[in-house]
């Protein structure tokens, strides 16, 4: 899963959450104009999220919700709790897509189905005004044939050849013929849309036509810009297929299941031609006998006598389909009745057949709730067909249920449950009921199922009947629907039965596996933990007092044993909460490619950048206080360091530089390299720059070796820049880089040869939870030195240590290192302690890159402690970067090398 | 050219983009008693056809690709 993904579904669970507790709240406080608005920015939040990837059946309900909380907000419609329900449901659904893509771990359609019924629902809440328009879209949903009045499907398919509809009417059972009803929108075209294109493609065509959906104004007044033209098509494809095609429109179009039969218009001059009346007589007659056989030979010996332009030919003709491939005889009496009223029959009103009523429980619309019921049943059922406790579990099914159709109102359902149950118990098994639970359930999708039963027999019954699926629509529901208000939750129900989002959250029990934390949780974890290091560490002053003060030396032995558990376990900790913090410094490398691409354009140069090893990781502070330092010193590099392509070319370099930024980790610290191929610092240049500016004088000058002379450019108020850019050169970059580097116990370097490039190297400590330091001696006080600090610690004679005018110094590993006392830098009035070979204890330090020996009286041991800052007044004591509590309960300054000097 | 101006009549060719409309439009304003001969036509922009609506423009050759007259042979033919 890529981490845009992973990020996107994280964000969605938590503003899915979010919008949850502002529904619940809303419902207690409907009129919080507050409280409404923050719900209308996460669920608007939300749905822009979404259209970041493709899925569009998401994008599609969050777009209906929105469009819902805004007529809220702007309080064209009122908050109630069944608003609530329906937005709920859909922030179900959008979380139950969530899920789903976080299983496949790519981004997965969806189903489209049951996201244009909720977006249905959710716009039927909208205000009549605005749905009028839309009443086709509104109607999207397959089940509604009964608005076809409305969007002219007699006109359509009366523009369809009769040739071609019979074609259509005699094909074989396909995916679904649909009436597509497409209204771009009016500013379509400047999207760069082509709605006639769009509608010339729509899978599955098979007649088209557009219209003008308002009267053409004068020429003169024409918009030609602005599309006022509809399409209606009528395609044979899945709802899927077309909805696919039209994902990017889904508001404009609206798909309308069509029942073949609708095809049946029969067309032609009314006038003239033989009279019917007997045909009709002895028509009727054979059909009621059932020989439709003979039907089909008169129908026949009928045509060939008539004049095939008359329109008694034409209905003829779908008479001689219908016995093909329809032989319903309540449609084929319609047809043959519409022979003696020159009327094509009424195909709205003459509904397919009634369910059969049988030994199978009676059909019955489920409301989406007890649908869920009898799923979760279902799956009892099919969990247990194995257990001992069967009987007990088929007890209780058949008691919700009978319960549940009770509540319901459809009591009369639940016959033949209790025979059922009887056969459970009896065999030990739920297969039983679970039959009477499928067949109850299949009546209730599929009311046209029985058809078979009733059909009447004849030659041709043996013929597979019509798709039963495409008009199931047609068949009244029988589940009372007193008013219109009720309508919408008819596809609610059926979507709850194809995908069971209508569950809540909890049930699927597939929680997210990434956690979002406040920070500061985090941070007061890693705190305790680092005391718990700390304070571990008394144990061993414990053990040593028991042997040294009690003289019980097996429990000392014990109490050290048991330290070295403690101390796993704590290092363990500290390990799992830094692994908690930690960032890969992908998160501050990833600006730059851009950032470099801009700026080297600005500048019109070429620069190639290479990233190295940004899967390294460091912790959150850490990697955040890079982001600032690493700008300035990409865009020094960028501005100062590279030269444009004349220079480079001049220089015998490729015109294009090149850029690195390195990322690695080297023991506890993490280093990163910025390096350039540009063309150096003159050490002399910022020599001669610092005396201008009064940094150094001529002494320093003089002695400065070109190593320390590039040290000077962290100097304050110093740039190389002859020209100050409004990208760097104004003298604060390298001090400011350096300040905040040093700010988290980071080292800087700079090195640099004059022609062939720059390279910087920080060093940043991993985390910053927990601080090394040496502890030494200094006139019977303990203090601590930063680890990363020390260098290292040598016994030197004192015969060794020169003078050199007032300081001392002496020869360390070939360099001269400067010698300072610490009791003399701390104001103690302590000489030096010297040990019995009279040699004293040096510590070196680094300080900037320069190391320096600390005369201190004794080293001791290297600990961790937690470092807290120096605060209020003695935050201005710049000699200590902090103090520490010791495993003893001593408290431990520790010393910031930096400023003692 | 998609669209190619004659005295008394415009003719189509291939795929007449959006951007053609508005000459399309300032051309029929022109000529209000101009013909459309779309026999070369593959495919049209609905703005193009809006205006042609618009103008009542008689079509004179209908498009020789049957599935783009099959469209357009209803709602141009009054």
């Amino acid at each position: 899963m890529n981490p845009l993904l992973e990020q996107f579904l994280s964000e969605a669970r938590e503003l899915l959450q979010g919008i949850g507790e502002k529904l619940m709240q809303l419902e207690d406080a409907p009129s919080d104009m507050g409280l409404m608005n923050e719900l209308f920015r996460l669920v608007h939040t939300l749905k822009g999220n979404s259209g970041l990837f493709d899925l569009p059946a998401m994008t599609r309900v969050l777009h209906a919700g929105e469009d819902l909380m805004d007529e809220i907000r702007n309080g064209r419609v009122a908050f109630t709790r069944e608003l609530a329900d329906t937005l709920l449901d859909a922030m179900d659904f959008v979380g139950a897509q969530c899920d789903e893509v976080d299983r496949a771990g790519a981004v997965v359609p969806g189903p489209s189905g049951p996201a244009t019924a909720l977006a249905d629902q959710l716009r039927g809440l909208l205000p009549a005004k605005e749905t009028a328009p839309q009443e086709a879209a509104a109607a999207s949903a397959p089940s509604a044939e009964g608005t076809l009045a409305g969007t002219g499907l007699e006109e359509l398919v009366g523009g369809i050849p009769e040739a071609e509809r019979l074609a259509l009417f005699r094909e074989p059972a396909g995916p679904g013929l649909f009436l597509v009803t497409y209204r771009p929108e009016p500013e379509c075209f400047f999207r760069g849309e082509d709605p006639f294109h769009q509608a010339r493609l729509t899978p599955g065509l098979r007649w088209g036509r557009m219209q003008a959906s308002e009267p053409w104004p004068a020429l003169g007044e024409l918009d030609a810009y602005r599309c006022a033209l509809e399409f209606r098509m009528l395609a044979t494809a899945s709802l899927d297929a077309l909805e696919a095609h039209f994902r990017y429109v889904p508001d404009q179009v609206a798909f309308t299941a069509v029942a073949p039969r609708r095809l049946a218009l029969p067309q032609g001059d009314p006038n003239g031609g033989p009279v019917y009346e007997d045909f009709v007589q002895e028509a009727m007659g054979l059909l009621e006998a059932g020989r439709l056989g003979d039907l089909e030979r008169a129908a026949r010996a009928l045509l060939e006598l008539s004049n095939p332009d008359l329109w008694l030919s034409s209905a003829l003709r779908w008479l001689l389909a219908f016995l093909e491939t329809d032989p319903d005889p309540r449609a084929l009496g319609a047809l043959i009745l519409a022979l003696q009223t020159l009327r094509g029959p009424d195909w709205e009103a003459l509904a397919p057949l009634e369910p059969a009523t049988s030994a199978a429980p009676a059909a019955v619309a489920l409301p989406a709730l007890v649908q869920e019921v009898l799923d979760v049943q279902r799956e009892i059922l099919e969990a247990s067909r194995e257990d001992p406790w069967v009987p007990g579990k088929a007890r209780a099914v058949a008691a919700t249920l009978a319960a549940c159709l009770k509540s319901c109102g459809h009591g009369a359902a639940a016959e033949g449950l209790d025979e059922a149950l009887e056969a459970a118990l009896e065999d030990r098994s739920g297969a039983p009921l679970l039959a009477w639970l499928s067949a109850l359930e299949g009546v209730a999708a599929e009311p046209m199922a029985p058809e078979a039963v009733t059909a009447a027999p004849g030659p041709v019954a043996g013929a597979a009947p019509r798709p039963a699926a495409a008009e199931a629509p047609e068949a009244p529901a029988p589940a009372p629907a007193p008013k219109a208000g009720a309508a919408p939750e008819a596809p609610a129900a059926e979507a709850a039965g194809d995908v069971k989002f209508g569950r809540r959250a909890e049930d699927s029990g597939s929680g997210s596996r990434s956690l979002k934390v406040d920070q500061a949780k985090v941070d007061r974890l890693m705190n305790l933990i680092g005391e718990m290091v700390v304070s571990k560490n008394a144990l061993p002053y414990l053990a040593a007092r028991a042997e040294g003060v009690y003289g019980v030396r097996d429990l000392a032995r014990e109490i050290k044993s048991q330290y070295a558990v403690i101390n796993r376990i704590a290092e363990e900790m500290q390990d799992a909460i830094m692994q908690v913090r930690m960032m890969p410094v992908s998160f501050v490398f990833q600006r730059f490619p851009r950032l470099v691409r801009d700026t080297s354009r600005k500048l019109g140069k070429e620069v190639t950048l290479s990233v190295l090893g940004e899967e390294t990781q460091a912790d959150k502070n850490i990697i955040e206080a890079l982001g600032d330092p690493l700008v300035h010193l990409v865009r020094n590099s960028l501005d100062h360091g590279l030269e444009g392509p004349e220079q480079r070319l001049a220089a015998g370099k490729a015109a294009a530089g090149t850029l690195t930024l390195r990322a690695a980790q080297e023991s506890d610290r993490v280093v990163i390299e910025i390096e350039d191929d540009g063309k150096g610092i003159d050490p002399e240049v910022l020599k001669r720059k610092a005396y201008e500016r009064g940094l150094l004088d001529e002494e320093a000058l003089a002695r400065l070796s070109d190593a320390e002379a590039l040290n000077l450019v962290f100097a304050p108020g110093l740039s190389t820049a002859a020209v100050v850019s409004d990208l760097s050169g104004r003298g604060v970059g390298m001090d400011v880089v350096r300040t905040a580097v040093e700010k988290v116990n980071g080292t800087i370097q700079l090195e640099s040869a004059l022609g062939r490039g720059t390279r910087i190297r920080l060093s940043l400590p991993l985390t910053m939870a927990v601080t090394h330091v040496m502890l030494v001696e200094a006139d019977g006080q303990t203090f601590g030195l930063p680890m990363d600090r020390v260098i290292e610690t040598v016994r030197l004679p004192r015969s060794r240590v020169m003078a050199i005018k007032h300081s001392q110094a002496a020869l360390l590993r070939g360099r001269i290192v400067a010698l300072k006392g610490l009791n003399a830098l701390l104001g103690l009035a302590a000489e030096p302690l010297l040990n019995e070979d009279d040699e004293l204890a040096v510590l070196v330090v680094r300080v900037g890159s320069e190391p320096v020996g600390l005369i201190v009286d004794g080293f001791r041991e290297v600990v961790d402690v937690i470092l807290k800052p120096m605060e209020g007044l003695l935050g201005n004591l710049g000699a200590f970067a902090g103090s520490a509590l010791m495993g003893d309960g001593s408290v431990l300054m520790v010393l910031n090398v930096q400023e003692l000097f | 050219m998609p669209l190619e101006f004659e005295k008394k009549r415009v003719l189509f060719r291939g795929q007449v983009g959006v951007d053609e409309a508005e000459a399309l439009l300032e051309w029929l304003q022109q000529h209000p008693s101009g013909k459309a001969d779309l026999s070369a036509c593959a495919h049209v922009h609905p703005a193009n056809l809006q205006v042609l609506l618009a103008a009542r423009t008689p079509v004179q050759r209908w498009p020789d690709d049957a599935d783009l007259r099959r469209w357009l042979e209803p709602v141009l033919n009054p």
